[in-house]
């Protein structure tokens, strides 16, 4: 008797090995699939001898069969399950857990205390400098810029952070704040969304922030959107498009936005959904006197909770475009039909400045780092701003210096082998570079 | 006879599958031993002793070649500039997977059969089969071939469903040893030791230092559970190679403890021949710090790995002038510093080169003292866990009690079925992490 249950259990254990295989190959059970950002499964390798040889198939093989392993979408999701339930972790390096199950993306929090990428006091200054020269020169052509700064998650509610960064405090004041002290102080036309949804949250009477998402909530996003468009119309001086803010929805169904952070961890089951509000944005039609000037938004993701309801409402949905920039994205985002194309590598930037009514820059404190607004003040200040007779000088200072510099002959030689072109113009270019870089 | 053909097919396919281009290259040299040794075993007096050298220079020399080659023309080329020459160029020679484990078990077998130990083999494949066996081919237990031949002919007395389930076991525990806790510190090792001595603060590079230390035994020793675990399940039974290394009280018995068969490979194969203990206190001295940098060599052909190796060389010639005396009065309190030794001891191994150690374990002893970055809660857990692991076998119960669970060949029903659930859990947990993390290195798969 004892042998045969031994060999059951023996049988059980191995079966248990050969299972996920026996899955992968019949797909006995449907196993749903992972959300969030992953990376694609990899193709089937092609068998050859050459690449047995060199081997190259066998790893590629071995990948193959980890990523097409029965029953991976579940395993996946019971580790990061085990890990959020013991530890109230996640397995995504760049996502925390803080207190009532508030996730939060490790920029904002790095950002927040301090530790993210800083911004030097010479970087601030020059991107503050160049920004208030391209808001002149814009407005002496009839065009407003306006920067708004959007609020991160962790500023917002600094007592929900892990308690790392809670116990950690505070090593240096972030980048948003002393970019926004820069702006204020040079006259730059700001909207500080961030410094306004802080001073909303004790009265706010639905979340502004979902626990488990990483942006504002619809709400959030109401109040965001209403608050940026009546700064818009005050800015640009002309009567724009009626809208009302309608009561909406109140609930427990979570949208994508409530959920966007929580689906990336991939969990077995979803975290306790808080009570939501939902309002609706009304537009009216638009009446006599009223306009709907072009704009161009060039901003992160946080645009896209208010792109929709409320921008291409109120912008000339024609003429306008949102163009997304991050880490990771540098694309045409709306409208998806363009006549220039979406091809930003092809674009005329400088008719594209200048083609709008508005330019507004619409950043969250983490995106805010040492490029500020990721290349567009300094594109804009080299595109609309001309030289004056002492920067041509200066230029013409850089050029001298670096013809005369003792050593880098071969290095112009190898240049003009290598492009064809004269030494004369390469070391102009270099000085004009040099130059546009500490202007 | 049908079970020797089908462990031998699935050792070449596990051999071709990480190195075929070398498969030629080692069979060649399987035949050549199998039939060296024969004519070895044949031969009489002087005969007999050219058969053996011959056998000897044909795997050290392979094993030169293959593992030291690069390292000797780098040495001699940087010299060469140093001295004002030119510098050599060479087309760097590949390593081939596993060859410092087989080319040991080669010389086991030559030598064993020479002292008389064992009679060689008479089938062919059967000595392919030891040299091969693919459970421990790649990185150990270096089997010696008298532990092992006669089961090579006959090992129905360990073909039972006892075995094939303490096998299946030991393979898990294997595999979450080092899926669960080698990897998940190794990641953060890597992250440590990654780091310019400048970002280096002393917490940071000690704690980067412990974490290596765990790494590298969860890891080999997960690779040996797992090594001797398929053993079992196929019917052999391979030495330990094992047994808590870390509650050593000297380096000495951390010797008798870390990679034990590496450790009596040594002893029955260098260090008796050069003398053993029966030589004055002063060659005794020079053949244990010769043995320890050879094996330091043998880990690796880098100058990292030799000073290693003469780094644990001289703690044991210092344990035999007073370390030993000196540990037998602090008791079990000398674990403390015989565990810190070996973490120092640590940084020489996983560093990149000499000077990138030295830089090292000068940020761990004179580094500032600053608040250690952010870490999970993962990673602090299953840095306790792996401290728990590594001196709960202190208390000599419990280590009496992982003695008999591991050597165990019969079992109750209760314990049976205790084992088998976890077995199922740390199977389902292991797989999970795999499925969930692309970490997998084996460290001593270099080796």
């Amino acid at each position: 008797m004892k042998i045969y249950l031994k060999r059951a259990v023996l049988f059980c254990l191995l079966l248990l090995l050969l299972l996920p295989a026996g899955q992968a190959k019949f797909n006995w059970v449907d196993t749903g699939q992972l959300t969030g950002y992953y990376d694609a499964p990899a193709p089937p390798p092609d068998l050859s001898w050459e690449s047995l040889w060199n081997n190259t198939f066998q790893p590629a093989l071995e990948r193959y069969l980890e990523e097409h392993i029965g029953f991976r979408v579940w395993l996946i999701k019971a580790r990061n399950q085990i890990v959020y339930d013991v530890l109230h972790e996640t397995n995504d390096p760049n996502l925390f857990v803080g207190p009532n199950n508030s996730l939060f993306d490790s920029r904002t929090l790095f950002d927040y205390v301090g530790m993210g990428a800083h911004a030097d006091s010479a970087t601030i200054r020059r991107h503050i400098h160049r920004l208030r020269v391209v808001q002149d020169t814009l407005a002496r052509r009839g065009k407003l810029l306006i920067f708004v700064a959007s609020a991160s998650k962790a500023s917002f509610m600094p007592e929900n952070m892990p308690a790392y960064f809670r116990r950690s405090g505070r090593y240096r004041p972030s980048n948003y704040e002393q970019y926004t002290a820069a702006m204020r102080a040079a006259g730059i036309n700001l909207l500080d969304l961030s410094q306004a949804l802080r001073s909303w949250k004790d009265t706010a009477s639905y979340p502004l922030f979902p626990q488990s998402g990483g942006h504002w909530s619809d709400y959030g996003a109401a109040l965001v959107g209403d608050t940026t468009m009546r700064y818009v119309e005050r800015k640009y001086g002309r009567p724009m498009r009626d809208y009302r803010l309608k009561a909406g929805t109140v609930g427990i169904a979570p949208n994508d936005n409530d959920t966007d952070t929580e689906k990336a961890l991939n969990l077995l089951y979803p975290l306790a959904p808080h009570i939501m509000k939902y309002p609706q944005v009304e537009y009216e039609p638009l009446k006599p006197g009223q306009y709907r000037p072009s704009a161009l938004i060039i901003g992160d993701s946080f645009v896209f909770t208010v792109l929709y309801s409320f921008f291409a409402q109120s912008f000339d949905d024609k003429n306008s475009r949102y163009w997304h920039f991050n880490v990771v994205n540098r694309n045409i985002a709306w409208p998806s039909e363009l006549p220039e194309g979406t091809d930003m590598s092809k674009l005329d930037y400088k008719a594209q400045y200048l083609a709008r009514d508005i330019i507004m820059i619409m950043f969250t404190e983490y995106n805010m780092d040492n490029r500020l607004d990721y290349g567009f003040s300094d594109s804009a200040y080299k595109l609309l701003v001309p030289y004056t007779h002492a920067d041509t000088l200066r230029i013409q200072a850089l050029e001298d210096q670096l013809s005369r510099k003792p050593g880098l002959s071969d290095y112009w030689w190898a240049k003009e082998t290598e492009t064809g072109r004269s030494r004369q113009q390469l070391i102009h270019e270099a000085a004009v570079a040099r130059y546009d870089s500490i202007r | 006879m049908l079970k020797n053909a089908v462990a031998l097919t699935a050792s070449l396919l596990f051999y071709a599958w990480g190195g075929i281009n070398f498969l030629a290259l080692f069979l060649g040299s399987v035949v050549l031993n199998f039939y060296l040794i024969r004519l070895m075993d044949a031969a009489l007096g002087w005969q007999k002793r050219i058969y053996l050298i011959l056998s000897i220079l044909l795997n050290v020399g392979m094993l030169f070649y293959f593992k030291y080659a690069n390292f000797f023309l780098e040495n001699v080329s940087g010299l060469s500039t140093a001295l004002g020459g030119a510098e050599l160029t060479w087309e760097k020679v590949v390593l081939p997977i596993g060859i410092s484990f087989f080319t040991f078990e080669k010389l086991t077998y030559s030598i064993d059969v020479y002292r008389g130990v064992n009679k060689p083999l008479r089938s062919f494949w059967d000595f392919m089969l030891y040299i091969m066996l693919f459970p421990k081919m790649i990185a150990g237990p270096i089997v010696r071939f008298h532990e092992i031949a006669e089961q090579l002919t006959d090992r129905a007395a360990f073909e039972t469903v006892d075995h094939k389930l303490a096998g299946l076991f030991r393979f898990v525990l294997g595999l979450a040893k080092k899926v669960l806790i080698a990897n998940t510190l190794g990641q953060e090792a890597d992250r440590i030791f990654g780091l310019a001595p400048a970002e280096l603060s002393a917490p940071l590079a000690w704690l980067g230092a412990v974490c290596y230390t765990f790494q590298i035994y969860f890891d080999f020793s997960g690779y040996s559970d797992m090594a001797i675990g398929l053993g079992r399940m196929i019917g052999f039974q391979f030495p330990e190679n094992f047994n808590n290394p870390y509650i050593s009280r000297s380096i000495t018995e951390f010797w008798q403890r870390w990679h034990i068969t590496l450790g009596r490979w040594m002893r029955d194969y260098l260090y008796i021949p050069l003398g053993g203990n029966r030589v004055s206190t002063g060659r005794l001295y020079a053949n244990l710090w010769t043995v320890f940098i050879l094996s330091g060599f043998w880990h690796g052909a880098a100058w990292n790995f030799i000073a290693w190796g003469a780094f644990h060389g001289l703690f044991l010639v210092l344990d035999r002038l007073f370390l030993l005396r000196l540990s037998k009065r602090l008791g079990p309190l000398s674990i403390l510093p015989t565990f810190l030794i070996t973490v120092v001891g640590w940084v020489l191994f996983r560093a990149e080169s000499l000077g990138e150690a030295q830089a090292y374990i000068q940020q761990m002893f004179v580094g500032s003292w600053v608040a250690l970055p952010y870490f999970t809660m993962e990673f602090w857990y299953t840095l306790l866990l792996a401290t728990l692991f590594s001196f709960i076998a202190a208390v000599p119960l419990i280590e009496r009690g992982q003695l008999g669970v591991l050597a165990a060949s019969s079992w109750s029903r209760g314990r049976m079925l205790a084992l088998s659930m976890v077995t199922a859990l740390l199977l389902v947990l292991s797989t999970s992490y795999i499925i969930g993390s692309n970490f997998n290195p084996f460290i001593y798969f270099r080796f």
